[in-house]
């Protein structure tokens, strides 16, 4: 058979695909419910919400729905409530938010993002907004409010550097979670958050792994490092009574082994036993970015499978997200855990401090710059420890300014890795790449799994020649075995 | 879901391109992917390579293999996998052998 | 002997009706069990110390100006509050002539600094498409305030007409973003606490950490 296809042949798959869309947001009118345009994420479809107990709403219901949800919103989080009144318009938050900067869209300003879900709560919510809408700017909630909420809270990436800079300490990305789990059931979700939530429900993890492929890398991994150590360091996997469980990205099953491999070397040289959970190895909790019950269902995943293993203590690997939600909500959710929670980089400097483990810094003789996740600087104290390693392990470490709490975001967090957004991607970038090029680093350190897969292709983009490397990377050129 | 008239056939793909049943998947339709998708107007025998390894190691293990081991194993290093699909292992290579999206952070 | 009733209505008003907007919010407490990286306590006093401090919220010259425009409109604010609690008292008049003018002189500056911030969110674009109309009419009832704060302090006949001006005030505060006033107390706790808790604010170096 001769490959003819006969529908449209010499137009580009994309065209074809583009044309059979309808041109605005959020609308499901026709078979494919997504539009060409690429300044928001393909929605899901309900067959795509399904395993995550989400579905459609209809659109002649959604403004009413959107309606009531915000009003449970506001009786749920004490922060949306008080963020919603407190507001000033000051503006103070403009030039500080990366989103703006990049994309220089005027919705993106912080106060101006969280002004969409604030004209509406005025409006219903307050007695001015509603009897005096136009003094306050209050604004009916219309299907085009719902549109502009799919488009602009999937445009911030719940970074906080705003809060950091808010007179008040307004935390913009404490109402674009709230709104994202509003528009969520709406049934409004990118493909993308779906297709990776129900992948951690089948499987555990965000890319689907099943065990027998783990152990199939896990092999791979350790003749790769039998292969360049000469010894046998092990990847244990489901191994009862260790004293870590150690879990990881499953990213650095797929594009970062060294990550994986720097853990191994580590817990090998430092003699602790460890080991690998077949039922989660996934640190990152996408829950956290459009549903709170998907947070809550991996958490119990988590708290599960460490207590059938009978470990002393979980170690997070290189994720920024996932270590605020296991370290931050874990014991919110299940009560006092008779573990602690650790992350790997506070491991490795614990290590290095007891002089369990010995490091070579000639191993790294690149100039090195350090990247501050948001999740880790911003929400979960992991902010000195990391320097304090790279300092040992590297012989030119560079600080980028700015730096920890006031960092600038990749622009992938809160899960934006979508392809269909790739420019929108790379103008949220744009910050972060400044800072970098400005300490003329060859090696960008970022220990987090979304930041390892955004900034190689913002840093080419705008032709910033580094690599990007995690922390354990790093640690595992310049441990002594 | 976007369809391609592949045929006889209608081949579910979603918005990236990518097959949505394996089960689909022909070398006939991977030569037309090849064309439309990554703009190659053949096929070598170091993409059937990679093409093939893939597929196989997607019937076995219900998923893509580590990059690394896709190197390895092939003999290709990650340059020329480059020069061979030019939307890199995961968005090139996955794509023309039928595979599932890689999703994830990655 | 109408007016500091009124006065004294208006101020009981206004604080019931915030404290009615503030309670469900503050009864939404969720307790939070992760055992702590840092110190909330140190959080909170780092957010109303450093954390307010120009060099550590805003960045760049023009910003730093901003900054202090707000500023010292806010401190008029909060003198003009005194000054409408002296003209309740009989110590206004004991005071010598001189100070009055010098206090009358400075409140007089703040009102300025308020009226310049009026501007400038006229002014700048984005400002501007940001702003709602209570953005302005809100400025421009409080700078009318400091204003007339000046102008008693200077001629006590005007008197009269400043606490008219801080009743109506007091009456519209609760229906407008003047609101901040009382929230901002809570926020800064909020923020201070939550940061703090997480070991994020303060860390010790934060202040050569730009």
């Amino acid at each position: 058979m001769s490959a003819t296809p006969v529908k449209e042949a010499g137009r580009p798959a994309t065209a074809q695909r583009a044309a059979e869309a309808p041109a605005k947001g959020p609308s499901r009118g026709s078979a494919s419910a997504n539009p060409p345009g690429h300044d928001r994420p393909y929605l899901a479809s309900e067959k795509d919400l399904a395993p995550l107990g989400l579905h459609w709403v209809d659109e002649a219901e959604r403004p009413a729905r959107a309606r009531e949800l915000l009003d449970k919103m506001r009786h749920y989080r004490r922060t949306f409530q008080m963020y919603m009144d407190v507001c000033t318009h000051c503006g103070a938050c403009a030039q500080q938010c990366h989103s703006y900067l990049g994309t220089q869209d005027p919705k993106n300003m912080p106060v101006a993002r969280a002004d969409l879900a604030r004209r509406i709560y005025q409006r219903y919510f307050t007695w001015t907004g509603r009897h005096l809408p136009r003094l306050v700017g209050a604004e009916d909630l219309t299907e085009e409010t719902i549109e502009a909420w799919y488009k602009y809270f999937y445009q911030c990436n719940e970074c906080r550097r705003c809060a950091v800079f808010c007179p008040f300490g307004i935390d913009t990305a404490e109402i674009t979670i709230a709104m994202r789990e509003i528009l969520a059931y709406l049934g409004l979700v990118p493909r993308f958050l779906t297709s990776v939530g129900s992948n951690v429900l089948r499987t555990g993890n965000n890319m689907g792994i099943p065990r027998p492929a783990l152990l199939d890398t896990v092999q791979f991994l350790e003749e790769e490092m039998k292969e360049e150590t000469g010894k046998d360091i092990p990847i244990p996997v489901d191994q009862e009574g260790a004293e870590v469980l150690y879990n990881p990205s499953s990213s650095d099953f797929f594009s970062n082994p060294d990550t994986l491999t720097g853990a191994a070397k580590m817990f090998y040289a430092a003699g602790i036993s460890w080991t690998l959970s077949s039922e989660i190895i996934e640190t990152a909790n996408f829950g956290l970015f459009f549903s709170e019950p998907l947070l809550r269902a991996h958490s119990q995943r988590l708290i599960r499978s460490a207590r059938r293993l009978r470990v002393q203590r979980i170690v997070a690997g290189e994720c920024g997200h996932g270590w605020r939600t296991w370290r931050m909500f874990s014991e919110t959710i299940h009560g006092q855990l008779e573990f602690p929670i650790t992350h790997c980089a506070e491991e490795a400097c614990e290590l290095l401090r007891q002089r369990r483990i010995r490091v070579d810094p000639e191993a790294n003789p690149q100039r090195v710059t350090y990247h501050d996740p948001c999740n880790l600087a911003r929400a979960g104290d992991i902010i000195e420890q990391p320097r304090e390693v790279l300092r040992q392990i590297t012989l030119d470490f560079r600080e980028m300014i700015p730096n920890r709490e006031k960092s600038f975001c990749c622009g992938g967090g809160s899960g934006l890795l979508m392809d269909e957004m790739m420019e929108v991607r790379m103008q949220l970038g744009k910050a972060k790449a400044d800072s970098v090029r400005a300490t003329g680093a060859e090696i960008l350190c970022a220990p987090c799994a979304i930041c390892k897969a955004q900034l190689p292709l913002v840093m080419e983009h705008h032709h910033v020649p580094v690599q990007v490397k995690g922390l354990l990377d790093l640690l595992g050129r310049a441990i002594i075995l | 879901m976007p369809t391609i008239q592949f045929g006889d056939v209608q081949v579910e793909v979603d918005e990236d391109g990518f097959v949505q049943d394996p089960k689909q998947w022909t070398e006939d339709l991977a030569r037309y992917l090849a064309k439309q998708e990554e703009g190659l107007d053949n096929l070598t025998e170091d993409h059937w390579k990679v093409i093939h390894y893939l597929r196989d190691y997607y019937q076995q293990f219900g998923i893509a293999p580590m990059i690394r081991k896709l190197c390895k194993d092939t003999g290709f290093d990650l340059k020329y996998i480059y020069e061979l699909f030019p939307s890199g292992p995961a968005k090139g290579a996955c794509k023309l052998a039928g595979l599932p999206k890689p999703t994830g952070c990655v | 002997m109408v007016l500091p009733i009124l006065v004294a209505a208006a101020f009981l008003f206004s604080l019931t009706a915030l404290a009615v907007r503030l309670r469900p919010a503050l009864a939404l407490r969720k307790p939070d069990f992760s055992r702590p990286r840092g110190s909330a306590a140190a959080g909170v006093a780092y957010a109303y110390s450093i954390g307010m401090l120009p060099w550590t919220k805003q960045s760049g010259r023009e910003h730093a100006l901003a900054y202090v425009r707000g500023a010292l409109f806010h401190v008029g604010i909060f003198l003009s509050f005194a000054v409408l609690a002296l003209t309740l008292t009989p110590w206004l008049a004991g005071f010598p002539a001189g100070q009055r003018t010098g206090v009358a002189l400075f409140l007089a500056v703040t009102c300025l600094a308020g009226l310049l911030g009026l501007w400038d969110r006229f002014r700048q674009r984005n400002l501007r498409a940001l702003s709602v109309p209570e953005d302005y009419t809100a400025i421009v009832v409080v700078a009318a305030f400091v204003g007339l704060a000046a102008a008693a302090v200077r001629w006590p006949g005007l008197t009269g007409l400043f606490q008219a001006w801080s009743a109506w005030l007091l009456l519209y505060l609760p229906f407008s973003k003047l609101r901040h006033v009382w929230f901002f107390f809570f926020m800064r706790y909020f923020y201070g606490s939550h940061f703090g808790h997480r070991g994020v604010l303060p860390h010790p170096r934060m202040l050569e950490a730009r």
